[in-house]
């Protein structure tokens, strides 16, 4: 095996320019602000599962007395 | 790691973000530029590229950071996920071939000025290291090229490339027999 390959794999290739971080604050001045997700977004977050959650069981209920229904009808005649 | 250096609290970092002191995010910039740049350069990436690369990366970075979950894994391997995908677009444009080959031409002529020796032998080792890099597939060299990141745990490595540990030792041990064989030869050659 080629005996420092370690060493140069560890070199950089390439480096930061020194003023690389100030280019890049400068473009970010430029940005709006990034959105962070807040409380309240987490608790509609939370909402929306559980509406999702009991609207899909009432849609099971509901099913299931339709088929019993049928199921009712059909045999008392 | 230099001497002295302390790794910065993220979460500290992102909550002043949060309560509006953009400047903040230049510690992060700080922090990370290197590593970044060990990493596209390990990518095969020239100079100029490998900065618009990294200035995309941070970019990208501040504009989602309000989805960066802590909980679900290190900032490293938020921010070196954006980096890596950014440098497989980039080097699956068909472009990009001629823009190295535009730019090792440009560097050429830098060569022919005379140079201290010692430079002009770190030149030679970096292109024969850069030359080698590219003879790898392109996971694998990803794979290298994040492995040689201090900042980075073999288990991030893994996560960022999607596979398990095994799988990235098993490309580490296949990428460096690799480029062995053609710095090798290289070397050979070069002598010969």
């Amino acid at each position: 095996m080629f005996d420092n390959l370690d060493e140069i794999l560890r070199d950089d290739l390439v480096t930061p320019a020194d003023d690389f971080s100030n280019r890049v604050m400068l473009r970010i001045a430029t940005l709006p602000a990034p959105s962070f997700p807040t409380r309240a977004s987490h608790a509609s977050e939370k909402m929306q599962w559980a509406a999702l959650i009991g609207a899909s069981l009432v849609g099971v209920i509901q099913l299931i007395t339709f088929m019993f229904g049928i199921w009712t009808a059909t045999a008392a005649s | 790691m230099q001497s002295g250096h302390h790794p910065i609290n993220i979460i500290e970092v992102l909550l002043r973000i949060q309560n509006g002191d953009r400047q903040a995010f230049a510690l992060i910039v700080k922090e990370f530029e290197r590593p970044l740049f060990g990493f596209l350069g390990r990518m095969g990436l020239t100079q100029g590229l490998a900065e618009d690369l990294a200035q995309e990366t941070f970019l990208r970075a501040w504009k989602s950071l309000g989805q960066y979950e802590p909980t679900r894994g290190a900032f490293s391997t938020w921010l070196f996920t954006i980096a890596r995908n950014l440098a497989f677009n980039e080097l699956d444009r068909a472009s990009y071939l001629n823009e190295i080959q535009e730019e090792e031409g440009t560097s050429e002529q830098a060569c022919a000025e005379p140079q201290p020796p010692e430079s002009l032998a770190l030149a030679q080792r970096k292109q024969r290291l850069r030359n080698a890099l590219w003879q790898l597939p392109a996971a694998e060299r990803s794979t290298v090229a994040l492995a040689y990141v201090k900042e980075l745990e073999l288990a991030e490595v893994a996560r960022i490339e999607g596979c398990s540990i095994g799988a990235v030792k098993t490309r580490l041990h296949r990428a460096r027999r690799r480029l062995s064989q053609f710095l090798e030869k290289d070397d050979v050659r070069q002598s010969g």
